[in-house]
């Protein structure tokens, strides 16, 4: 599995390529981990060019959510297909994460800060 | 009268000869005969290291198997009958309650119910019995680790397991060993072995540690087999173990497979009655048909994708309920705020707007929790706009400041407030630091967006496979899985060697943890209201718990006797008395008949002895949850000791020996006192002496558990090697 990442302003666009599952789990985590370190705080993951995601995957996910959040920024997920839908929704996950349909509006979520 | 007297005559010598044969029993256990003569003493000598290692020929000890297993309808008839002439006692002992002497007479038949319904449980476990099956085929791609998980035990035993787990024949297997003791010398030894070595991460560096479920957590990590086998290390797996278990994985939702735990350094005798026949059988097969059965630490499988889910489930509830407990504290903490402002010297109306503004974000979020929004908007949104509130607040506070001392004119050397940039994200820390900003909001806002977030800062992980809500992750873990929607099975062969303790103390400690973890379970997540079980798993879990409470039974069948022989107070009318022998003897032989027939090749008798011993273990378990469930102690995981103490152990066992002497005492002054010729009701006093001697018998593996003494110095163990003496079996004393 391939991690790209985009700097846009302040927030990365991180584009995983391949299947997210035991195996690479740990390299998006660490990836995601490091972009915080380095000072970007706010992270979008595209899932788009992920056709398969495991609980493992998941757990990456939340190591990214819980470095940005210690940082004070925020992670966030665009264009997860239906089956990662399902799993997010299997594990309750959906009850953490927002899933956005595109990056902008991922983008865009960090600012809504009106009421 | 006369009749009953009459059939009393049989019953006491059946009583006795029964007695006879179990003193005997016990005699011709501790002394060796040859041609009928007395020869020595017997004695066990246990191994210190698995003698069996790497030596070819040794073969795998064969598995008791119940005989309830092949003979399902001969199983239901005894079982049935059993349960009806347990119904008709219990028709009996209802009614026979003693009022006058209620203060001992009710909880005795509650205890006596309580007992009861065990059987009940060990009926309906005995009824759905099946014959074990042979296993599916492995899956020939799966991939498997195994972890070896070690704290402080010496290295030469794990290095036996190690080797041993080399040895298994399936293909794609990979060992760890998984040392929480981050010893060198355990790292150079898995290096030579040419196995994995796994010590936990940085990020547990001031973190709670979670003992061996954060143990495997951290290596979950650092390995990607799909399925995981668990080996504690002195637990030695043989070849087959992967090839015998894994084949019930090709059941997709299949999540957990134990086998059983089996010592090898144990007696035929088994003291301290580690090998637990009763559970690692009936009991885990009993549970198979209801898809209830646990996990139990060491020699199980684990599929890695369901303990992962289990984990990311548990995070979500962690945050949902962290984001919860929050709101629930925020608003408290606001009104303090306002009325700590409202009643200052000097009240600020912006302090108090930014409060209000504060407060209405808070009930945003309760509203969010309430339409279940997603906890990443309410807690990024509430964020954000409380930063804003305590910047705007800040800012115009810092404008009147600033505007004031130019009205002042003071000095241009002063430190200006202007000096901060109002658009600095990192203000508020700053001005905190600094000591600076007057404002209570500020702090309020800050505190609040520190508890209104999602990072789990408090975990190293935060996602772990295994529960951590229970000193017995394992069962903890099942449960959780159970809740869930995923399966279990226990496999009944014989995959793996241990060590089990070799001392009272130890015993009593290893049981009083299992005992405790499963009380916090259900204190934690009530087996009766918590979501997701079918209504089997339930009751079986609300079995598992109510077990625990024994202990207080066996308390009141303890005291039983002796209230009657000593104080004279009897728990049944004396009218009724005579019903003992039509009602009580009916369930008392039945039971017996068909304890007999199921634990037939069980060597369950240890099993039922420490099921009464252990009562104050299970009382003193049940004391630690409540104080625990309360926040008055913090349990904590109790590594069982692999070396055994030496000498007598009488203290650790003080309550079992005090009821013991004062049975065996009240047995004595009711014989006499029928013998004498004053007891007005000869019957109820014979009954209560049996049940006392009854009582004496079951309590005295204590004396044997105090006693026993496995441990020999190395010189003795090499001196009997040289008598060619074969080590773990039995050998006499001359």
């Amino acid at each position: 599995m391939d991690t790209n990442y985009a700097i846009r302003g302040e927030c990365a666009v991180v584009c995983p390529e391949g299947q997210l599952n035991l195996l690479t789990a740990v390299k998006l985590k660490d990836s995601l981990i490091r972009l915080v370190g380095e000072g970007v705080k706010r992270l979008v993951v595209d899932l788009g060019d992920v056709p398969f995601v495991d609980t493992s995957g998941l757990g990456a996910l939340i190591s990214g959510l819980k470095a940005a959040r210690l940082a004070g920024g925020d992670l966030r997920l665009a264009r997860v297909d239906a089956r990662a839908k399902q799993l997010l929704a299997i594990t309750s996950l959906d009850r953490v994460l927002t899933v956005h349909d595109s990056v902008e509006e991922a983008l865009a979520a960090f600012e809504t800060v009106s009421r | 009268m006369y009749e009953l007297s009459s059939l009393l005559q049989p019953f006491a010598a059946f009583c006795l000869v029964a007695f006879l044969v179990m003193i005997s029993r016990f005699l011709v256990s501790r002394f060796t005969f040859r041609n009928g003569r007395l020869i020595g003493r017997r004695v066990f000598v246990a191994p210190r290291i698995d003698p069996h290692s790497g030596k070819p020929g040794w073969e795998r000890p064969s598995t008791p198997m119940s005989p309830a297993c092949h003979w399902p309808r001969l199983t239901r008839v005894l079982v049935s009958m059993n349960v009806v002439a347990g119904f008709w006692f219990m028709s009996w002992r209802w009614p026979a309650v003693n009022w006058e002497h209620w203060w001992i007479a009710v909880p005795l038949v509650l205890a006596e119910t309580h007992l009861f319904i065990e059987i009940l449980f060990v009926a309906t476990t005995l009824w759905n019995l099946q014959a074990p099956t042979e296993p599916p085929p492995p899956m020939p791609d799966a991939t498997v680790d195994v972890y070896v998980c070690t704290y402080n035990e010496p290295v030469d035993l794990v290095r036996g397991t190690v080797r041993a787990s080399k040895e298994i024949t399936f293909p794609n297997t990979r060992t760890y060993v998984l040392d929480d003791g981050n010893r060198p010398e355990m790292r150079r030894m898995a290096e030579d072995e040419g196995v994995g070595y796994i010590t936990r991460t940085a990020e547990w560096q001031g973190k709670p540690r979670h003992a061996k479920a954060g143990n495997i957590a951290n290596a979950m990590l650092q390995t990607t087999g799909e399925f995981i086998l668990l080996q504690d290390a002195d637990q030695i797996p043989y070849p087959e173990i992967v090839d015998r278990m894994l084949g019930y994985f090709s059941d997709s939702r299949m999540a957990m497979v134990q086998s059983p735990q089996w010592f090898y350094n144990c007696p035929p005798s088994d003291p301290l009655g580690s090998q637990q026949p009763i559970f690692y059988g009936p009991i885990l097969q009993g549970k198979n048909r209801f898809n209830s059965s646990f996990f139990c630490g060491s020699n199980g499988m684990l599929r890695r994708e369901a303990l992962m889910q289990a984990g990311v489930l548990q995070y979500v509830e962690a945050m949902e309920e962290r984001v919860r407990k929050a709101v629930d504290a925020a608003e408290p903490l606001l009104e303090k705020a306002l009325w700590e402002n409202r009643r200052s010297d000097n009240p600020s109306g912006r302090l108090e707007q930014a409060l209000v503004l504060l407060f209405e974000e808070v009930q945003r979020v309760r509203e969010g929790l309430r339409q279940r929004l997603p906890l990443q908007d309410l807690t990024w949104g509430f964020q954000q706009r409380a930063h804003r509130i305590a910047r705007d607040l800040v800012a115009a506070d810092l404008a009147e400041l600033q505007r004031r001392m130019d009205e002042d004119s003071l000095p241009k050397d002063v430190a200006r407030p202007a000096l901060y940039d109002l658009e600095d994200p990192d203000l508020a820390d700053r001005l905190a630091r600094a000591g600076l900003s007057p404002l209570q909001a500020f702090d309020v806002a800050r505190r609040l967006v520190d508890m209104i977030d999602l990072h789990r800062g408090e975990e190293a992980i935060p996602v772990q496979g295994f529960t951590t809500f229970s000193v017995t992750e394992d069962m903890a873990t099942a449960y959780f899985l159970h809740q869930h929607g995923w399966k279990t099975h226990y496999h009944h062969e014989i995959l793996a060697r241990g060590m089990a303790p070799e001392d009272l103390p130890s015993c009593l400690s290893q049981r009083l943890r299992w005992s405790e973890g499963a009380f916090q379970i259900a204190l934690r997540r009530n087996p009766i209201t918590a979501p997701g079980f079918t209504l089997s798993q339930r009751l079986f879990y609300i079995h598992s718990f109510l077990y625990y409470f024994t202990g207080v039974s066996t308390v009141m069948v303890l005291l039983g006797p002796i209230m009657y022989l000593l104080v004279g107070w009897p728990a049944i009318r004396a009218d009724s008395s005579s019903g003992m022998l039509t009602h009580f003897l009916p369930f008392l032989l039945t039971s017996q008949v068909t304890f007999l027939f199921w634990s037939w090749k069980l060597d369950a008798w240890r099993s039922i002895q420490y099921g009464i011993a252990f009562f104050p273990v299970f009382i003193k378990a049940i004391d630690n949850a409540v104080r625990d469930a309360l926040g008055l102690r913090q349990s904590r995981f109790v590594v069982t000791p692999k070396e055994a103490l030496e000498g007598v152990h009488l203290g650790s066992a003080r309550w079992q020996v005090m009821f013991l002497v004062v049975l065996t005492f009240s047995a004595f002054v009711g014989l006499w006192r029928v013998a004498a010729g004053w007891d007005p009701h000869p019957l109820a006093t014979l009954v209560n002496v049996l049940w006392a001697v009854v009582d004496v018998i079951l309590l005295s593996v204590v004396i044997d558990a105090a006693t026993y003494r496995p441990v020999i110095s190395e010189a003795e163990l090499r001196e009997r090697e040289r008598e060619s003496c074969r080590v773990g079996t039995l050998v006499t004393a001359e």
